[in-house]
């Protein structure tokens, strides 16, 4: 029995100080039911990293739907949302349910560039690193400087992903930054954690995105799009443990457990919504996957193969570094976008999109969730 | 525990070579006063990884490969009435 | 006879010293504050460093020098007046950094500039009586001087650390003879609470330095029979160079005698820490056969003076750990703005 999307929903990801959590998921939960034809669900299934830390709210599930449905939280720190569209897939698949919405929720501004580092730094091992001083960045810059060492890529290399997401947000009306940048303006941005600059990393923003995820046939749409295979693979939390600190072997197992549930491989995959929550994540997600082998990664932007023309469309909507990346929602809003393509209503279209992987990073790699979505003809 | 961060794995004296480094620029809650400080991941003599802040340098002095050696120094302080919490870090090897 | 004389006779089976890598020029100073320095330079401590953490290194070093095991070293006392905290001993921290054993004594004492000295005739009492193998003293300081205070040029960063217990073959240097004195003499004092120390000016020289450190060094000059040619060296608390020359002056000791115990002109004076650092450096310098006199000052006011003997094992154990002077030769100038960051001076 397979699993199919019946509605998608999101808000523009921004600093949203007028609204709060619970009026954020009102909003793209509305958007979501309204796009489905429902009025209602069997279960809402939340994604969200931090909300007790970043506005003192547990019960997340019950603070967002009240008594509407049945809800709980699902949290993975970065990887919650594909975290959550897995637990979906698993109660709708286990047949106990037959409508589910994934909703995911981030409200971030309401809290210091200070505290957010501190909050953000709970997604690391915080007794071995953040303890010592690592914020959450500067794990990724660790990575960063010794790949670069051992490969010899350059900071230019990796910043040329962060252009390309930029370029695949502009005009899109649910990206954060519609802005272009050009790789002198990457280049000139100040170092957060050396070698990352400011534009290497995603930004800070509130944000709320839903998928409805019903029992196959239980909406009528012209569209068939399923949620073809959901997996987990797993890492050691702690960066220092793993054995080769520069492959996300987390996301290797994710990949190839979906892979091998759906029977799809990289080749048929079109659109690609991979973690690019740092430019360096991009580079190790595509890796992981198997799009380039190990240590190439980072030539992938700078041959053109990540552009929406070419074989490897990347962050179709401006991914995370510049759709947004409200850490808990991200894995719902790369559904989203995975969604958009294949229903042939994205901004920035890749031809004939047929497959869509979204990749969702959880820490510096401790947790991947993979979750492919298929548009039926 | 409180001994695991005086020692690594039971050794006071722990030395090893550097993995890799990043000066950090948005400081950890706590650590404001350090700021900007530098981490690293030091591959112990032991075989085991591990990421400490770097101490008695600045990023310049600093290379992939160099051996460090294990100190003990403040990490941080818990506020003005908090305990002061003493920990590992490592810092280029004496040349003697 | 004045002096103590242990019934057991006591060792120096280890020493270590650490200083601190920053450095501060009395000229740079001066260019905030105006006035004069008495030294060329004094040491500095890092942002992460305190009295604990010079402790463990200084201890680690001691114990590197030491044939002792660890687990019979049954005492850590730190003399200091930085102490981390005004209450909860230093000790308590660096004997379980060091690794050592939880039957243990491990209080911090006071005594301004001699706590350090203090520490060290306590641990002889614990080690001659027969109470415990092996016990450690160690003097460490980050030292206060007040903005705009003449003291600001002086007050510098270093510890050294000490590791006693019965004098056999394998004891570096023997502790033949010590004493103290003690008068309550208000030259120089901190109140509880108060971050910076008062003094009284010119009234720290004659009445309450010179007091003491000659009446100490006498003491134990007679009562050991010896004459100050007798020595190889000698030293003294040194809160300036001058004041160091014009006791030696005055006791007979030569600029030769006094030259490796004077550190000031290097590192600043480290209170607590200075003579148990300079005697590091002597040690360093020593030769088996060789005698030395320690005469410490504490404000308040009092003086230890101890006559060791340098023996055989000193030299294999001089290069088991760094030598103090590699940590004196290892120098990171900062300006007033680094210098007052680091020294916390700065309101955040």
């Amino acid at each position: 029995m397979k699993v199919e999307v019946a509605g998608i929903g999101c808000i523009r990801a921004g600093e949203r100080w007028d609204k709060s959590a619970r009026d954020l998921f009102k909003e793209a939960s509305a958007k979501a039911f309204e796009d489905s034809g429902l009025k209602s669900v069997d279960l809402l299934i939340a994604s969200n990293m931090a909300l007790p830390q970043y506005t003192d709210q547990n019960n997340v599930g019950s603070y967002l739907s009240d008594d509407s449905f049945p809800a709980f939280r699902v949290e993975s720190a970065c990887s919650s949302g594909g975290a959550a569209l897995h637990a979906a897939w698993l109660a709708i698949k286990s047949g106990e349910y037959d409508s589910v919405m994934v909703a995911g929720v981030e409200k971030m501004t309401d809290r210091t560039t200070q505290m957010n580092t501190h909050i953000l730094a709970g997604a690391s091992d915080f007794e071995k690193e953040a303890f010592y001083g690592a914020s959450f960045v500067s794990l990724n810059a660790l990575i960063a400087r010794r790949y670069m060492h051992e490969y010899k890529a350059k900071e230019e290399d990796l910043l040329l992903f962060s252009v390309n997401s930029h370029k695949n947000a502009l005009n899109v009306p649910h990206a954060f930054f519609q802005k272009q940048v050009s790789l002198e303006d990457c280049l000139k941005s100040p170092y957060v954690s050396s070698p990352l600059r400011l534009l290497d990393c995603s930004p800070v923003c509130d944000g709320s995105a839903a998928i409805i995820l019903t029992k196959e046939g239980l909406v009528k749409k012209e569209e068939k799009i399923t949620l073809e295979a959901s997996a987990i693979g797993q890492d050691t939390i702690e960066l220092a443990r793993r054995p080769d600190p520069l492959t996300i072997t987390a996301g290797a197992r994710s990949f190839k457990k979906a892979s091998a549930k759906s029977g799809v491989t990289v080749r048929d995959i079109d659109v690609f919504e991979v973690h690019d929550a740092f430019s360096i994540m991009a580079a190790l997600d595509l890796e992981s996957i198997g799009v380039a082998e190990k240590g190439k990664g980072y030539k992938l932007a700078q041959e053109g193969q990540i552009a929406l023309d070419a074989d490897f469309p990347v962050s179709t909507s401006g991914g995370l570094k510049a759709r947004g990346h409200p850490v808990g929602a991200t894995g719902v809003y790369q559904a989203y976008d995975a969604v958009l393509q294949l229903r042939g209503q994205a901004v920035h279209q890749v031809p004939d999109a047929e497959v869509a992987l979204c990749h969702n990073i959880g820490g510096s790699g401790s947790m991947v969730a993979a979750n492919i979505f298929r548009r039926v003809r | 525990m409180l001994n695991e961060r005086y020692m690594i794995d039971g050794n006071p004296e722990a030395k090893g070579t550097l993995y890799s480094y990043t000066t950090v620029f948005s400081p950890i809650h706590e650590l404001e006063e350090f700021s900007p400080y530098i981490i690293g991941l030091v591959k112990l003599e032991s075989g085991k990884m591990l990421l400490a802040q770097l101490t008695d340098c600045t990023e310049e002095e600093l290379s992939i490969g160099m051996e460090m050696e294990m100190v003990v120094r403040k990490i941080r302080e818990k506020g003005p009435r908090g305990l002061i919490l003493y920990g590992y870090k490592f810092r280029p090897a004496k040349e003697l | 006879m004045k002096s103590m004389k242990t019934k057991t006779r006591v060792g120096i089976s280890g020493y270590g010293a650490y200083v601190p890598m920053y450095r501060i020029k009395g000229e740079e100073i001066r260019r905030v504050w105006g006035g004069k320095s008495p030294i060329p330079q004094k040491s500095v401590p890092g942002p992460d460093e305190d009295t604990v953490t010079f402790s463990i290194e200084a201890g680690r070093n001691a114990l590197n020098r030491s044939s002792v095991d660890r687990d019979d070293v049954h005492a850590v006392l730190i003399g200091s007046e930085s102490q981390a905290y005004a209450v909860k001993s230093d000790g308590t921290i660096v004997a379980e950094a060091l690794g050592l054993s939880h039957d243990m004594s491990a209080a911090n004492l006071e005594f301004a500039c001699k706590a350090g000295t203090e520490a060290m005739q306590m641990c002889i009492g614990f080690v001659a009586s027969g109470m415990m193998k092996a016990a450690m003293a160690i003097g460490a300081d980050t030292s206060q001087g007040r903005p705009a205070d003449p003291l600001e040029f002086t007050a510098g960063a270093g510890a050294g650390a000490f590791i006693f217990s019965e004098e056999d073959k394998n004891s570096l240097a023997s502790v033949d003879l010590s004493y103290s004195y003690v008068t309550d003499t208000p030259d120089f004092w901190r109140r509880q609470g108060e971050k910076y120390p008062s003094h009284a000016g010119r009234f720290t020289g004659e009445p309450a330095y010179f007091k003491h450190v000659l009446t100490a060094a006498r003491t134990i000059l007679e009562d050991s029979g010896l004459e100050p040619r007798e020595f190889a060296h000698a030293v003294f608390h040194q809160p300036n160079p001058g004041f160091v020359r014009k006791a030696a002056k005055k006791l007979g000791f030569t600029e030769d005698q006094i030259k490796h115990g004077l550190l000031t002109p290097r590192v600043g004076n480290c209170y607590a820490g200075a003579v148990p650092l300079a005697l590091t450096n002597v040690l360093d310098h020593s030769s088996p056969g060789e005698k030395i006199l320690v005469a410490s000052f504490g404000s308040g006011a009092g003086s230890d003076s101890f006559v060791l003997t340098v023996k055989e094992c000193i030299e294999k154990a001089k290069d088991l750990a760094p030598r103090t002077e590699f940590y004196v030769n290892r120098e990171k100038f900062v300006d007033y703005a680094f210098y007052a960051r680091y020294r916390r001076k700065i309101i955040r």
